[in-house]
């Protein structure tokens, strides 16, 4: 193992990551090339330092004044409307309406063009309108281009 | 059973709104959470009240969790998020920079400042230990979010770089990269103290 390759394996050394064949190949390299050897002791002797790090140990009734506080919390916003039943009753209103508001509205729209398409015929076979008027009339209520 | 099922079988009860099988869980791991949340923002009152927020929001979300899923990774993904919330909005007040987040508390003797040579009966080994005790901490404080993180599931919770990642949503080579920079960093900032 060379140089480059050494350091290209410090945190999988670090970590316990590497085989036992390429461990023995780095300790090798390590324990005979002095910069290579400086560089891990910076390298694994601050992570080594990181660990002397100490933190507190939880106060004596945490766990109480976690439920104490789950409770208030549950009080002031039950969000009884985000249980789950609640909310596939909501989502269903709300397909329910949608699909019916859809429905309403083509309805509406499919017999109102109804509507004007018969007085068109009507009108047609009352003289009243040219064949091209008809053909126009009937082009505007599909929505096409004439 | 190993720990791991343990919690998977502790959820699946705080699911259905047992609370007992809650407390269980919040004495299994608080140690883990308060202690994780106190090398972000460095102050131990706050620790535990983002702890308890953290535990409060288990409960909240746990319909969401599937057994498949280890328990501590996703415990640890709401620890990492709840304390990139509250660097956010400690930004937003503007309350504190960084570098002030990350200098040690004034009063040796506050709550919390329980090291372990700070009942020394040598005063002045003790005043060294504390002073490298916030060399430490500000160090890994003034990291990145994600690197700081990466830092402390592995070194502290023994995560390994797939449970890493699956916090961070990330791969498991951006782990690795994220330990390394860490690491190169800290080589630089703990210069004197290994």
């Amino acid at each position: 193992m060379n140089c480059q390759q050494t350091k290209a394996n410090f945190d999988e050394r670090l970590d316990s990551q590497l085989d036992a064949a390429r461990c023995e190949a780095f300790d090798a390299h390590v324990a005979t090339c002095r910069a290579c050897a400086a560089e891990w002791r910076a390298y694994a002797g601050a992570w080594t330092a990181v660990a002397r790090q100490t933190a507190p140990e939880p106060s004596v009734g945490f766990a109480e004044r976690t439920l104490r506080r789950l409770d208030e919390t549950l009080t002031e916003h039950p969000r009884v409307w985000l249980a789950p039943l609640w909310r596939w009753a909501l989502a269903g209103t709300v397909l329910v309406t949608l699909t019916a508001g859809g429905w309403f509205g083509w309805q509406t729209q499919h017999t109102h063009k109804a509507e004007v398409q018969a007085e068109i015929y009507a009108l047609a076979q009352q003289d009243r309108l040219e064949d091209f008027d008809v053909v126009a009339s009937l082009h505007l209520l599909n929505g096409d281009n004439p | 059973m190993n720990p791991s099922d343990a919690d998977a079988e502790l959820m699946l009860r705080v699911r259905r709104g047992d609370r007992q099988a809650f407390r269980e869980l919040v004495e299994r791991h608080q140690r883990g959470v308060i202690q994780t949340i106190h090398r972000a923002i460095g102050d131990a009152w706050e620790a535990e009240d983002l702890a308890q927020r953290v535990f409060v929001q288990v409960w909240r979300s746990a319909a969401r969790y599937e057994p498949t899923a280890k328990f501590t990774t996703w415990l640890f993904t709401i620890v990492h998020n709840t304390i990139l919330n509250e660097y956010r909005r400690r930004t937003r007040r503007g309350a504190e920079s960084l570098e002030a987040l990350a200098q040690p508390d004034e009063d040796g003797e506050s709550f919390g400042a329980q090291f372990a040579d700070a009942a020394s009966p040598d005063p002045s080994r003790a005043a060294v230990e504390r002073e490298l005790q916030a060399h430490i901490s500000a160090a890994i404080r003034l990291l990145p979010d994600n690197q700081r993180t990466a830092v402390v599931l592995c070194r502290f919770e023994g995560f390994s770089y797939e449970e890493i990642a699956k916090v961070l949503h990330c791969s498991v080579p951006a782990v690795k990269s994220l330990l390394h920079r860490a690491r190169e960093t800290l080589k630089e900032q703990l210069k004197g103290c290994y």
